[in-house]
């Protein structure tokens, strides 16, 4: 998926770490609904995870009941998905 | 979405080649023998080396179950793991939060970052494996990407001119100073600037 690296000078010497204080920053509307959302697989779960942090796919794809798509109508859902957002790759 | 696992390189500086590790999920028993159990095992440091280290005593396990309790799968936890099954990083976010420089548009917010210390420079020398750390960052910046957020991320720094460095490399600004820790975010022209060059994206 990613560059392919060839020699040692492509990789970086620094090995970060972060603070780890806990979240300083505001959730998006709508987020605390993913406590109680339940996915069969990963597909699934990246799905309602655009559904549900871009409300412009609401009107089209609210009502979708993921458990009566096989799945590659999931994946042209997502594809549908992705077009709208503008997502590429 | 991405399929996980997939594969990304590292430098392993024993062979004085590059291997292929794979960037995966998290689980429990990861976490519990892979991180907690393995990490801090490092023959030729001393306590107070180890104590200097921001995530020495990091609780991973009640963290992320923390987290996943009060967020649901809006908190990821992803790892990289190389042939012999060490988790040789990890890195934990929420993908449900505002940007700054956005305001109003989504962003990744890491939480925890942290490469296994056998891999530090500062800890071991050599260490075993470089470029974990960015492999980490790139998943992210992707992650957010897929997510339509294009590839924001924010994160906050310990207080190193180093760590500093590191994220201004890959692109990222300061947004604000809180404490005396530095916050950073990658702007979304960096961000595909990053995956176009890494090859993520056409």
């Amino acid at each position: 998926m990613s560059r392919k690296r060839i020699n040692e000078s492509d990789f970086d010497d620094f090995a970060p770490v972060t603070v780890g204080r806990g979240s300083r920053v505001n959730s998006l509307s709508g987020s605390a609904d993913f406590r109680s959302l339940k996915c069969s697989s990963p597909l699934d779960e990246h799905l309602v995870h655009l559904m549900t942090l871009h409300a412009s796919l609401g009107p089209r794809f609210a009502k979708q009941d993921l458990s009566q798509l096989d799945d590659q109508a999931k994946r042209e859902l997502l594809e549908d998905m992705n077009d709208l957002l503008g997502i590429r790759g | 979405m991405i399929e996980l696992p997939y594969a990304a390189d590292l430098f392993d500086v024993d062979s004085n080649q590059v291997v292929s590790a794979n960037v995966v999920v998290l689980d429990r028993d990861m976490i519990k023998h892979g991180i907690v159990a393995a990490w801090w095992q490092l023959p030729g440091t001393t306590g107070t080396q180890r104590r200097q280290e921001p995530d020495h005593k990091w609780p991973w396990i009640e963290v992320i179950g923390r987290e996943r309790k009060a967020y649901g799968s809006a908190y990821q936890s992803i790892g990289i793991q190389t042939a012999d099954g060490e988790v040789q990083g990890a890195i934990t976010y929420w993908i449900n939060k505002q940007s700054h420089l956005e305001p109003k548009k989504g962003a990744i917010e890491v939480d925890r970052l942290a490469v296994a210390p056998r891999n530090r420079p500062s800890l071991r020398q050599p260490p075993c494996f470089k470029g974990v750390g960015a492999v980490l960052l790139r998943h992210a910046i992707w992650h957010s990407y897929r997510l339509g957020f294009c590839g924001r991320i924010r994160l906050e720094s310990v207080d190193s001119r180093q760590a500093h460095n590191f994220y201004r490399k890959h692109g990222m600004e300061v947004i604000m100073e809180d404490e005396g820790y530095l916050e950073f975010e990658l702007p979304a022209e960096a961000a595909e600037t990053i995956l176009r060059y890494e090859g993520f994206l056409p």
